[in-house]
Protein backbone atom coordinates (compact mmCIF):
# COMPACT_ATOMS: atom_id res chain seq x y z
CA UNK A 1 0.00 0.00 0.00
CA UNK A 2 1.09 3.68 -0.99
CA UNK A 3 2.30 5.78 1.94
CA UNK A 4 3.39 8.94 2.39
CA UNK A 5 6.46 9.52 5.22
CA UNK A 6 6.41 12.69 5.91
CA UNK A 7 9.54 14.42 7.77
CA UNK A 8 10.15 14.39 11.63
CA UNK A 9 7.11 17.16 13.08
CA UNK A 10 5.01 16.96 10.67
CA UNK A 11 1.44 15.31 9.96
CA UNK A 12 -0.23 14.57 6.73
CA UNK A 13 -3.53 14.42 8.98
CA UNK A 14 -4.02 18.14 9.39
CA UNK A 15 -6.96 20.23 7.99
CA UNK A 16 -4.74 22.49 7.15
CA UNK A 17 -3.79 20.05 3.93
CA UNK A 18 -7.20 20.16 2.46
CA UNK A 19 -7.19 24.11 2.69
CA UNK A 20 -4.05 23.24 0.26
CA UNK A 21 -5.64 21.27 -1.72
CA UNK A 22 -8.18 23.27 -2.86
CA UNK A 23 -6.58 26.17 -2.56
CA UNK A 24 -4.36 24.33 -5.42
CA UNK A 25 -7.21 23.28 -6.78
CA UNK A 26 -8.82 26.64 -7.57
CA UNK A 27 -5.50 28.24 -8.51
CA UNK A 28 -4.54 25.32 -10.81
CA UNK A 29 -7.67 25.86 -12.91
CA UNK A 30 -7.45 30.09 -12.77
CA UNK A 31 -3.86 29.75 -14.17
CA UNK A 32 -4.79 26.47 -16.64
CA UNK A 33 -7.26 28.82 -18.34
CA UNK A 34 -5.16 31.80 -18.64
CA UNK A 35 -2.24 29.77 -19.62
CA UNK A 36 -4.86 27.94 -22.32
CA UNK A 37 -5.44 31.05 -24.34
CA UNK A 38 -2.96 30.55 -26.73
CA UNK A 39 -4.83 27.12 -28.03
CA UNK A 40 -8.11 28.94 -28.31
CA UNK A 41 -6.69 31.52 -30.93
CA UNK A 42 -6.37 29.39 -34.13
CA UNK A 43 -10.39 27.95 -33.53
CA UNK A 44 -11.89 31.58 -33.10
CA UNK A 45 -10.37 32.86 -35.56
CA UNK A 46 -11.02 30.23 -38.05
CA UNK A 47 -14.70 30.31 -37.16
CA UNK A 48 -15.25 33.93 -36.80
CA UNK A 49 -12.55 35.80 -38.41
CA UNK A 50 -10.89 37.74 -36.25
CA UNK A 51 -7.48 38.77 -36.22
CA UNK A 52 -5.18 37.27 -33.91
CA UNK A 53 -4.37 41.28 -32.50
CA UNK A 54 -7.75 41.44 -31.56
CA UNK A 55 -8.65 38.02 -30.12
CA UNK A 56 -4.96 38.57 -27.84
CA UNK A 57 -7.03 41.86 -26.77
CA UNK A 58 -9.15 39.82 -24.17
CA UNK A 59 -5.62 38.28 -22.86
CA UNK A 60 -4.71 41.57 -22.79
CA UNK A 61 -8.36 43.15 -20.53
CA UNK A 62 -8.39 40.02 -18.63
CA UNK A 63 -4.53 40.68 -17.20
CA UNK A 64 -5.65 44.19 -16.12
CA UNK A 65 -8.85 43.00 -14.87
CA UNK A 66 -7.00 40.53 -12.60
CA UNK A 67 -4.24 42.79 -11.43
CA UNK A 68 -6.66 45.93 -11.01
CA UNK A 69 -9.24 43.81 -9.00
CA UNK A 70 -6.58 41.90 -7.24
CA UNK A 71 -6.54 44.55 -3.73
CA UNK A 72 -10.56 44.04 -3.93
CA UNK A 73 -10.22 40.78 -4.31
CA UNK A 74 -7.67 40.79 -0.92
CA UNK A 75 -9.97 43.34 0.58
CA UNK A 76 -12.90 41.00 0.18
CA UNK A 77 -11.33 37.88 1.41
CA UNK A 78 -10.59 39.64 4.80
CA UNK A 79 -14.22 42.00 5.04
CA UNK A 80 -16.47 38.81 3.82
CA UNK A 81 -13.94 35.47 4.21
CA UNK A 82 -11.92 33.72 1.88
CA UNK A 83 -14.53 31.20 1.10
CA UNK A 84 -17.16 33.75 0.21
CA UNK A 85 -15.05 35.33 -2.03
CA UNK A 86 -14.21 32.44 -4.17
CA UNK A 87 -17.88 31.38 -4.36
CA UNK A 88 -18.41 34.34 -6.15
CA UNK A 89 -15.14 34.02 -8.32
CA UNK A 90 -16.70 30.53 -9.35
CA UNK A 91 -19.64 31.95 -9.72
CA UNK A 92 -18.57 34.63 -12.08
CA UNK A 93 -15.88 32.20 -13.85
CA UNK A 94 -19.34 29.50 -14.65
CA UNK A 95 -20.69 33.07 -16.63
CA UNK A 96 -17.64 33.91 -18.01
CA UNK A 97 -17.50 30.62 -19.08
CA UNK A 98 -21.33 30.17 -20.86
CA UNK A 99 -20.85 33.44 -22.26
CA UNK A 100 -18.39 32.90 -24.27
CA UNK A 101 -19.38 29.57 -25.35
CA UNK A 102 -22.33 31.64 -26.87
CA UNK A 103 -21.00 34.81 -28.37
CA UNK A 104 -20.44 36.27 -31.96
CA UNK A 105 -19.28 39.54 -31.60
CA UNK A 106 -15.18 40.37 -30.31
CA UNK A 107 -16.87 42.83 -28.03
CA UNK A 108 -18.55 40.41 -26.33
CA UNK A 109 -15.47 38.36 -26.50
CA UNK A 110 -13.79 40.86 -24.69
CA UNK A 111 -16.18 41.64 -21.94
CA UNK A 112 -17.10 37.48 -21.46
CA UNK A 113 -13.39 36.30 -21.62
CA UNK A 114 -11.46 39.40 -20.54
CA UNK A 115 -13.40 41.50 -18.16
CA UNK A 116 -15.72 38.36 -16.64
CA UNK A 117 -13.54 35.71 -16.70
CA UNK A 118 -10.85 38.13 -15.39
CA UNK A 119 -12.38 39.19 -12.78
CA UNK A 120 -13.65 35.65 -11.77
CA UNK A 121 -9.97 35.16 -11.68
CA UNK A 122 -8.74 37.73 -9.27
CA UNK A 123 -11.76 36.31 -6.96
CA UNK A 124 -10.63 33.33 -6.39
CA UNK A 125 -6.69 33.43 -6.84
CA UNK A 126 -6.17 36.11 -4.26
CA UNK A 127 -7.68 34.84 -1.64
CA UNK A 128 -6.26 31.56 -1.75
CA UNK A 129 -2.77 32.07 -0.51
CA UNK A 130 -3.98 34.20 2.75
CA UNK A 131 -6.44 31.40 3.95
CA UNK A 132 -3.36 29.00 3.30
CA UNK A 133 -1.31 31.20 5.57
CA UNK A 134 -3.95 31.80 7.95
CA UNK A 135 -4.11 27.95 8.02
CA UNK A 136 -0.31 27.20 9.38
CA UNK A 137 0.86 29.00 12.49
CA UNK A 138 4.67 27.28 11.40
CA UNK A 139 5.95 25.38 8.34
CA UNK A 140 3.96 27.91 6.08
CA UNK A 141 7.16 27.52 3.60
CA UNK A 142 5.94 23.95 3.04
CA UNK A 143 2.74 24.91 2.62
CA UNK A 144 3.46 27.74 0.14
CA UNK A 145 5.65 25.18 -2.00
CA UNK A 146 2.80 22.65 -2.60
CA UNK A 147 0.30 25.25 -3.55
CA UNK A 148 2.84 27.09 -6.02
CA UNK A 149 3.34 23.82 -7.69
CA UNK A 150 -0.15 24.26 -8.99
CA UNK A 151 0.95 27.17 -11.11
CA UNK A 152 2.88 24.90 -13.22
CA UNK A 153 1.11 21.82 -13.29
CA UNK A 154 -2.22 23.29 -14.01
CA UNK A 155 -0.87 25.12 -17.34
CA UNK A 156 0.96 21.76 -18.10
CA UNK A 157 -2.06 19.80 -17.60
CA UNK A 158 -4.76 22.12 -19.19
CA UNK A 159 -3.33 22.77 -21.97
CA UNK A 160 -3.18 19.06 -23.23
CA UNK A 161 -6.77 18.56 -22.00
CA UNK A 162 -7.93 21.81 -23.39
CA UNK A 163 -6.26 20.97 -27.00
CA UNK A 164 -8.35 17.76 -26.62
CA UNK A 165 -11.59 18.99 -26.10
CA UNK A 166 -11.24 21.53 -28.85
CA UNK A 167 -10.18 18.81 -31.43
CA UNK A 168 -12.95 16.53 -29.95
CA UNK A 169 -16.30 19.06 -29.51
CA UNK A 170 -14.94 22.91 -31.07
CA UNK A 171 -14.52 25.42 -29.13
CA UNK A 172 -17.86 26.63 -27.88
CA UNK A 173 -18.72 23.37 -26.61
CA UNK A 174 -15.35 23.30 -25.06
CA UNK A 175 -15.83 26.39 -23.21
CA UNK A 176 -19.49 24.65 -21.94
CA UNK A 177 -17.45 21.69 -20.62
CA UNK A 178 -14.60 23.44 -18.72
CA UNK A 179 -17.20 26.00 -16.95
CA UNK A 180 -19.61 23.39 -16.15
CA UNK A 181 -16.60 20.92 -14.75
CA UNK A 182 -14.35 23.53 -13.18
CA UNK A 183 -17.53 25.08 -11.42
CA UNK A 184 -18.81 21.64 -10.40
CA UNK A 185 -15.06 20.93 -9.14
CA UNK A 186 -14.54 23.99 -7.29
CA UNK A 187 -18.29 24.64 -5.86
CA UNK A 188 -17.67 20.64 -4.37
CA UNK A 189 -14.41 21.67 -2.61
CA UNK A 190 -15.41 24.81 -1.63
CA UNK A 191 -18.07 23.06 0.93
CA UNK A 192 -14.81 21.55 2.56
CA UNK A 193 -13.15 24.94 2.93
CA UNK A 194 -12.84 26.83 6.25
CA UNK A 195 -11.56 30.31 6.11
CA UNK A 196 -9.50 30.19 9.41
CA UNK A 197 -8.55 27.12 12.09
CA UNK A 198 -10.44 29.12 14.55
CA UNK A 199 -13.93 29.26 12.78
CA UNK A 200 -13.68 25.42 11.93
CA UNK A 201 -13.10 24.86 15.69
CA UNK A 202 -9.21 23.77 15.18
CA UNK A 203 -5.83 24.85 15.56
CA UNK A 204 -3.33 25.90 12.86
CA UNK A 205 -1.07 23.43 11.60
CA UNK A 206 2.05 23.78 13.94
CA UNK A 207 0.22 25.42 16.88
CA UNK A 208 2.21 24.78 20.25
CA UNK A 209 0.51 25.04 23.47
CA UNK A 210 1.32 28.91 24.68
CA UNK A 211 0.54 29.91 21.35
CA UNK A 212 -2.02 32.53 21.93
CA UNK A 213 -5.21 32.21 20.35
CA UNK A 214 -6.16 33.99 17.20
CA UNK A 215 -8.96 36.71 16.70
CA UNK A 216 -10.31 35.75 13.54
CA UNK A 217 -13.68 36.52 13.22
CA UNK A 218 -16.34 39.19 14.53
CA UNK A 219 -16.51 43.01 14.63
CA UNK A 220 -13.39 43.88 16.83
CA UNK A 221 -11.53 40.91 14.13
CA UNK A 222 -12.75 43.50 11.20
CA UNK A 223 -11.74 46.91 13.17
CA UNK A 224 -8.97 45.31 14.01
CA UNK A 225 -7.71 44.46 10.41
CA UNK A 226 -8.74 47.51 9.02
CA UNK A 227 -6.71 49.33 11.80
CA UNK A 228 -3.72 46.89 10.97
CA UNK A 229 -3.43 47.04 7.37
CA UNK A 230 -3.05 50.91 8.13
CA UNK A 231 -0.24 50.29 10.02
CA UNK A 232 1.12 47.76 7.02
CA UNK A 233 0.71 50.86 4.59
CA UNK A 234 3.11 52.98 6.52
CA UNK A 235 6.03 50.26 6.19
CA UNK A 236 8.94 50.45 3.60
CA UNK A 237 8.27 46.87 2.96
CA UNK A 238 4.57 46.74 1.84
CA UNK A 239 4.99 49.33 -1.41
CA UNK A 240 9.10 47.96 -1.38
CA UNK A 241 7.13 44.29 -2.43
CA UNK A 242 4.67 45.78 -4.98
CA UNK A 243 7.36 47.16 -6.55
CA UNK A 244 9.55 44.26 -6.42
CA UNK A 245 6.62 41.80 -7.74
CA UNK A 246 6.08 44.01 -10.51
CA UNK A 247 10.15 43.86 -11.77
CA UNK A 248 10.30 40.01 -11.53
CA UNK A 249 7.08 39.75 -13.33
CA UNK A 250 8.32 42.23 -16.41
CA UNK A 251 11.38 40.44 -16.37
CA UNK A 252 10.64 36.33 -17.01
CA UNK A 253 6.91 38.26 -18.59
CA UNK A 254 9.20 38.90 -21.57
CA UNK A 255 11.06 35.74 -21.64
CA UNK A 256 7.92 33.35 -21.27
CA UNK A 257 6.15 35.12 -24.41
CA UNK A 258 9.48 35.89 -26.07
CA UNK A 259 11.08 32.32 -25.72
CA UNK A 260 9.58 30.90 -28.71
CA UNK A 261 9.26 33.21 -31.10
CA UNK A 262 13.39 33.94 -30.30
CA UNK A 263 14.20 30.38 -30.83
CA UNK A 264 11.99 30.34 -33.98
CA UNK A 265 13.61 34.06 -35.46
CA UNK A 266 17.46 31.98 -34.64
CA UNK A 267 16.51 29.19 -37.07
CA UNK A 268 15.00 26.57 -34.56
CA UNK A 269 11.66 24.99 -35.92
CA UNK A 270 8.43 26.11 -34.13
CA UNK A 271 7.67 22.26 -32.37
CA UNK A 272 10.98 22.22 -31.33
CA UNK A 273 11.28 26.09 -29.86
CA UNK A 274 7.19 25.28 -28.40
CA UNK A 275 9.36 22.32 -26.28
CA UNK A 276 11.39 25.35 -24.54
CA UNK A 277 8.70 26.45 -22.76
CA UNK A 278 7.27 23.17 -21.69
CA UNK A 279 10.85 22.62 -20.09
CA UNK A 280 10.95 25.66 -18.64
CA UNK A 281 7.10 24.74 -16.84
CA UNK A 282 8.56 21.88 -16.24
CA UNK A 283 11.84 22.24 -14.69
CA UNK A 284 10.28 25.09 -12.41
CA UNK A 285 7.92 22.87 -10.42
CA UNK A 286 10.75 21.45 -8.42
CA UNK A 287 12.31 25.20 -7.56
CA UNK A 288 8.50 26.54 -6.91
CA UNK A 289 8.34 23.90 -4.38
CA UNK A 290 12.01 24.22 -2.78
CA UNK A 291 12.02 27.66 -2.17
CA UNK A 292 9.44 29.09 -0.18
CA UNK A 293 10.58 26.11 2.31
CA UNK A 294 14.67 27.49 1.45
CA UNK A 295 12.86 31.24 2.23
CA UNK A 296 11.69 29.76 5.33
CA UNK A 297 14.17 28.15 6.85
CA UNK A 298 17.86 29.78 5.34
CA UNK A 299 16.25 33.46 5.20
CA UNK A 300 13.76 34.98 2.87
CA UNK A 301 15.27 38.08 1.80
CA UNK A 302 18.69 35.83 0.92
CA UNK A 303 16.59 33.27 -1.31
CA UNK A 304 14.30 35.70 -3.26
CA UNK A 305 17.45 38.16 -3.72
CA UNK A 306 19.28 35.10 -5.67
CA UNK A 307 16.09 34.20 -7.49
CA UNK A 308 15.71 37.71 -9.13
CA UNK A 309 19.48 37.68 -9.90
CA UNK A 310 20.12 34.68 -10.93
CA UNK A 311 16.87 35.38 -13.69
CA UNK A 312 18.30 38.62 -14.26
CA UNK A 313 21.42 37.15 -15.07
CA UNK A 314 21.17 34.10 -16.87
CA UNK A 315 18.39 35.54 -19.20
CA UNK A 316 21.50 37.06 -20.87
CA UNK A 317 22.46 33.06 -21.92
CA UNK A 318 19.98 34.09 -24.70
CA UNK A 319 22.41 36.56 -26.39
CA UNK A 320 24.41 33.81 -27.41
CA UNK A 321 21.71 31.24 -28.17
CA UNK A 322 21.90 30.02 -31.55
CA UNK A 323 20.55 25.92 -31.89
CA UNK A 324 17.92 24.14 -30.27
CA UNK A 325 20.50 22.41 -27.67
CA UNK A 326 21.37 26.33 -26.58
CA UNK A 327 17.80 27.21 -26.30
CA UNK A 328 17.18 23.98 -23.96
CA UNK A 329 19.81 24.43 -21.78
CA UNK A 330 19.31 28.10 -21.33
CA UNK A 331 15.57 26.53 -20.45
CA UNK A 332 16.86 24.43 -17.62
CA UNK A 333 18.97 26.43 -15.82
CA UNK A 334 17.01 29.69 -15.97
CA UNK A 335 13.68 27.63 -14.83
CA UNK A 336 15.63 27.20 -11.27
CA UNK A 337 15.36 30.61 -10.60
CA UNK A 338 12.28 31.65 -12.46
CA UNK A 339 10.00 29.36 -10.74
CA UNK A 340 11.65 30.54 -7.03
CA UNK A 341 11.24 34.19 -8.49
CA UNK A 342 7.28 34.56 -7.00
CA UNK A 343 6.96 32.04 -4.40
CA UNK A 344 8.87 33.80 -1.52
CA UNK A 345 6.26 36.21 -0.82
CA UNK A 346 3.86 34.80 1.31
CA UNK A 347 6.20 33.83 3.60
CA UNK A 348 8.04 37.13 3.72
CA UNK A 349 4.37 39.05 4.74
CA UNK A 350 4.23 36.38 7.44
CA UNK A 351 8.24 37.54 8.73
CA UNK A 352 7.29 41.26 8.25
CA UNK A 353 3.99 41.23 9.44
CA UNK A 354 3.24 38.19 11.80
CA UNK A 355 0.20 36.34 11.68
CA UNK A 356 -2.30 38.84 10.53
CA UNK A 357 -4.76 39.20 7.74
CA UNK A 358 -2.63 39.01 4.24
CA UNK A 359 -4.94 39.29 1.86
CA UNK A 360 -5.28 43.14 0.96
CA UNK A 361 -1.69 43.05 1.25
CA UNK A 362 -1.22 40.05 -1.10
CA UNK A 363 -3.78 41.59 -3.68
CA UNK A 364 -1.54 44.63 -3.63
CA UNK A 365 1.32 42.55 -4.41
CA UNK A 366 -0.69 40.23 -6.88
CA UNK A 367 -1.51 44.22 -8.42
CA UNK A 368 2.24 44.52 -9.17
CA UNK A 369 2.98 41.18 -10.59
CA UNK A 370 -0.37 41.61 -12.89
CA UNK A 371 0.66 45.02 -14.57
CA UNK A 372 4.39 43.60 -15.01
CA UNK A 373 2.70 40.78 -16.82
CA UNK A 374 1.34 42.32 -18.63
CA UNK A 375 4.04 44.82 -19.75
CA UNK A 376 6.42 42.19 -19.94
CA UNK A 377 3.95 40.08 -22.58
CA UNK A 378 3.78 43.37 -25.00
CA UNK A 379 7.78 44.46 -24.73
CA UNK A 380 9.14 41.23 -27.09
CA UNK A 381 6.85 41.85 -30.10
CA UNK A 382 7.02 45.65 -29.69
CA UNK A 383 10.67 45.37 -29.77
CA UNK A 384 10.87 42.95 -32.69
CA UNK A 385 8.76 45.03 -34.42
CA UNK A 386 10.77 48.19 -33.83
CA UNK A 387 14.30 46.69 -34.09
CA UNK A 388 13.74 43.44 -36.25
CA UNK A 389 15.73 41.14 -33.25
CA UNK A 390 14.95 40.34 -29.76
CA UNK A 391 18.40 41.54 -28.54
CA UNK A 392 16.68 45.02 -26.51
CA UNK A 393 13.96 42.43 -25.18
CA UNK A 394 16.63 40.42 -23.91
CA UNK A 395 18.93 43.28 -22.11
CA UNK A 396 15.50 44.82 -21.03
CA UNK A 397 14.32 41.37 -18.66
CA UNK A 398 17.72 41.49 -17.58
CA UNK A 399 17.35 44.80 -16.40
CA UNK A 400 14.15 44.54 -14.75
CA UNK A 401 14.86 41.59 -12.92
CA UNK A 402 18.16 42.64 -11.84
CA UNK A 403 16.39 46.05 -10.24
CA UNK A 404 14.25 43.73 -8.64
CA UNK A 405 17.46 41.96 -6.98
CA UNK A 406 18.42 45.98 -6.10
CA UNK A 407 15.22 47.07 -4.65
CA UNK A 408 15.34 43.33 -2.43
CA UNK A 409 18.95 44.34 -0.80
CA UNK A 410 16.83 47.43 0.47
CA UNK A 411 14.10 45.17 1.83
CA UNK A 412 13.77 45.59 5.65
CA UNK A 413 15.88 42.41 7.78
CA UNK A 414 13.33 40.16 8.68
CA UNK A 415 14.61 39.39 12.07
CA UNK A 416 11.65 40.93 13.89
CA UNK A 417 7.80 42.39 12.76
CA UNK A 418 7.62 45.72 11.18
CA UNK A 419 4.31 45.88 13.01
CA UNK A 420 2.66 44.71 16.55
CA UNK A 421 1.85 41.46 17.21
CA UNK A 422 -1.84 40.25 16.36
CA UNK A 423 -1.23 37.65 18.25
CA UNK A 424 -1.59 40.50 21.36
CA UNK A 425 -5.44 41.07 20.47
CA UNK A 426 -7.35 38.56 22.39
CA UNK A 427 -10.78 40.89 23.24
CA UNK A 428 -12.15 43.94 22.42
CA UNK A 429 -10.54 45.76 25.20
CA UNK A 430 -7.04 45.76 23.22
CA UNK A 431 -8.96 46.70 20.45
CA UNK A 432 -7.53 50.12 19.00
CA UNK A 433 -4.55 49.81 21.47
CA UNK A 434 -1.20 48.73 20.55
CA UNK A 435 0.08 46.65 23.44
CA UNK A 436 3.20 47.42 25.19
CA UNK A 437 5.94 45.71 24.49
CA UNK A 438 4.87 43.87 21.42
CA UNK A 439 7.86 44.32 19.23
CA UNK A 440 9.74 41.14 20.71
CA UNK A 441 10.61 38.66 17.82
CA UNK A 442 7.79 36.16 17.39
CA UNK A 443 8.25 32.46 17.26
CA UNK A 444 6.73 31.65 13.75
CA UNK A 445 9.12 28.78 13.46
CA UNK A 446 11.27 30.43 11.22
CA UNK A 447 14.78 32.38 10.63
CA UNK A 448 16.71 34.53 8.70
CA UNK B 1 16.86 56.60 6.08
CA UNK B 2 13.43 55.83 6.82
CA UNK B 3 13.62 51.81 6.96
CA UNK B 4 15.24 52.60 10.53
CA UNK B 5 11.73 52.62 11.13
CA UNK B 6 10.79 49.74 12.11
CA UNK B 7 13.90 47.92 12.29
CA UNK B 8 15.70 49.60 15.63
CA UNK B 9 16.91 47.70 18.58
CA UNK B 10 18.32 44.24 18.79
CA UNK B 11 17.13 40.98 19.49
CA UNK B 12 18.42 41.48 23.10
CA UNK B 13 16.49 44.81 23.41
CA UNK B 14 13.12 43.27 21.80
CA UNK B 15 13.17 40.35 24.15
CA UNK B 16 13.85 42.28 27.42
CA UNK B 17 11.02 44.66 26.50
CA UNK B 18 8.78 41.77 25.95
CA UNK B 19 9.55 40.19 29.03
CA UNK B 20 8.66 43.31 31.01
CA UNK B 21 5.32 44.81 29.20
CA UNK B 22 4.92 48.05 30.25
CA UNK B 23 8.45 49.16 31.26
CA UNK B 24 10.18 52.27 29.42
CA UNK B 25 12.12 49.98 27.23
CA UNK B 26 8.75 48.55 26.15
CA UNK B 27 6.70 51.89 25.92
CA UNK B 28 9.97 53.40 24.19
CA UNK B 29 9.84 50.83 21.02
CA UNK B 30 5.71 50.99 21.18
CA UNK B 31 6.78 54.45 20.29
CA UNK B 32 9.00 53.20 17.04
CA UNK B 33 6.35 51.30 15.84
CA UNK B 34 5.72 53.39 12.38
CA UNK B 35 2.09 54.30 13.10
CA UNK B 36 2.95 55.60 16.61
CA UNK B 37 5.72 57.80 15.17
CA UNK B 38 3.94 58.80 11.92
CA UNK B 39 7.03 58.12 9.80
CA UNK B 40 6.39 57.47 6.44
CA UNK B 41 7.51 54.72 4.04
CA UNK B 42 9.30 57.05 1.77
CA UNK B 43 12.26 54.67 0.24
CA UNK B 44 9.28 52.31 -0.09
CA UNK B 45 7.56 54.52 -2.18
CA UNK B 46 10.46 55.67 -3.80
CA UNK B 47 11.48 52.87 -5.15
CA UNK B 48 8.04 52.09 -6.64
CA UNK B 49 7.83 55.33 -8.57
CA UNK B 50 11.48 55.08 -9.34
CA UNK B 51 10.67 51.97 -11.25
CA UNK B 52 7.25 53.35 -12.93
CA UNK B 53 8.77 56.12 -14.01
CA UNK B 54 12.03 53.97 -15.61
CA UNK B 55 8.89 51.84 -17.04
CA UNK B 56 7.79 55.07 -18.92
CA UNK B 57 10.56 56.11 -19.99
CA UNK B 58 11.54 52.45 -21.76
CA UNK B 59 8.31 53.08 -23.43
CA UNK B 60 8.86 56.48 -24.56
CA UNK B 61 11.96 55.83 -26.05
CA UNK B 62 11.12 52.72 -28.20
CA UNK B 63 7.29 54.36 -28.65
CA UNK B 64 9.74 57.93 -30.17
CA UNK B 65 11.65 55.04 -32.14
CA UNK B 66 8.66 53.35 -33.47
CA UNK B 67 7.44 57.04 -34.72
CA UNK B 68 10.57 58.06 -36.20
CA UNK B 69 10.56 55.20 -38.58
CA UNK B 70 7.10 55.71 -39.04
CA UNK B 71 7.43 58.91 -40.09
CA UNK B 72 10.50 58.08 -42.40
CA UNK B 73 8.93 55.12 -44.32
CA UNK B 74 5.90 57.43 -45.00
CA UNK B 75 9.03 60.24 -46.23
CA UNK B 76 10.47 57.09 -48.45
CA UNK B 77 7.17 56.29 -50.05
CA UNK B 78 6.52 60.09 -51.13
CA UNK B 79 9.34 61.13 -52.11
CA UNK B 80 9.35 64.05 -49.49
CA UNK B 81 9.16 64.79 -45.63
CA UNK B 82 6.38 64.51 -44.21
CA UNK B 83 4.30 65.69 -41.32
CA UNK B 84 3.77 62.98 -38.03
CA UNK B 85 0.34 62.08 -36.50
CA UNK B 86 -0.30 63.66 -32.96
CA UNK B 87 0.97 60.84 -31.17
CA UNK B 88 4.13 60.29 -33.09
CA UNK B 89 5.29 64.03 -32.87
CA UNK B 90 4.50 64.16 -29.17
CA UNK B 91 6.57 61.26 -28.24
CA UNK B 92 9.50 62.02 -30.58
CA UNK B 93 9.28 66.02 -28.82
CA UNK B 94 8.89 63.85 -25.39
CA UNK B 95 12.13 61.09 -26.22
CA UNK B 96 15.34 63.44 -25.55
CA UNK B 97 17.09 60.60 -27.76
CA UNK B 98 15.16 60.74 -31.09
Amino acid sequence: MLSIRMPEGHTIRHYAWLIVFIASAGQMLGAAIRMAFGVLVNPLEESFGWSPGAIGLAYAYMSIATALLSPVAGWMATRFGARQTMIAGVILFFVGMMWTSQVTQIWQFHVAYGLVFGTAQALFLVPAVPAIASWFRRHLGMAMGFAMVSWSLGPALMVQITALLLDGFGWSRTMIIIGIGGTVLLGTLLIFFKNTPEQAGRKAYGWRPGDAPLVTSGADYKRHSRRYQGVIYRTNGFWNLINIHFLGCVGHAVILVGVVPMAVHRGVSFPVAAGVLTTIAVTSILSRFITPIMGEKIGARGTMFWSFFGQGALVLMLLFADSALEFYIFAVVWAIPYGGEGTVFPVINRKYYGHVPMGPTYGWQLLGAGLGMALGGVLPGMVFDITGAYTWAIWLSAIFSLAGAASIVLLEPTRRLLIPRWEDVKDSRQVGEVAPGTASVPDVGMAD
Amino acid sequence: MSTRTANTGSAAQTARAHRSPGSTAAVAEAAEWPEASGRRPWLGLGLLFGSILFTVAVLIFFGAWFADDRIEARSGVAGHEVEGDWWEDGLIAVCPIH
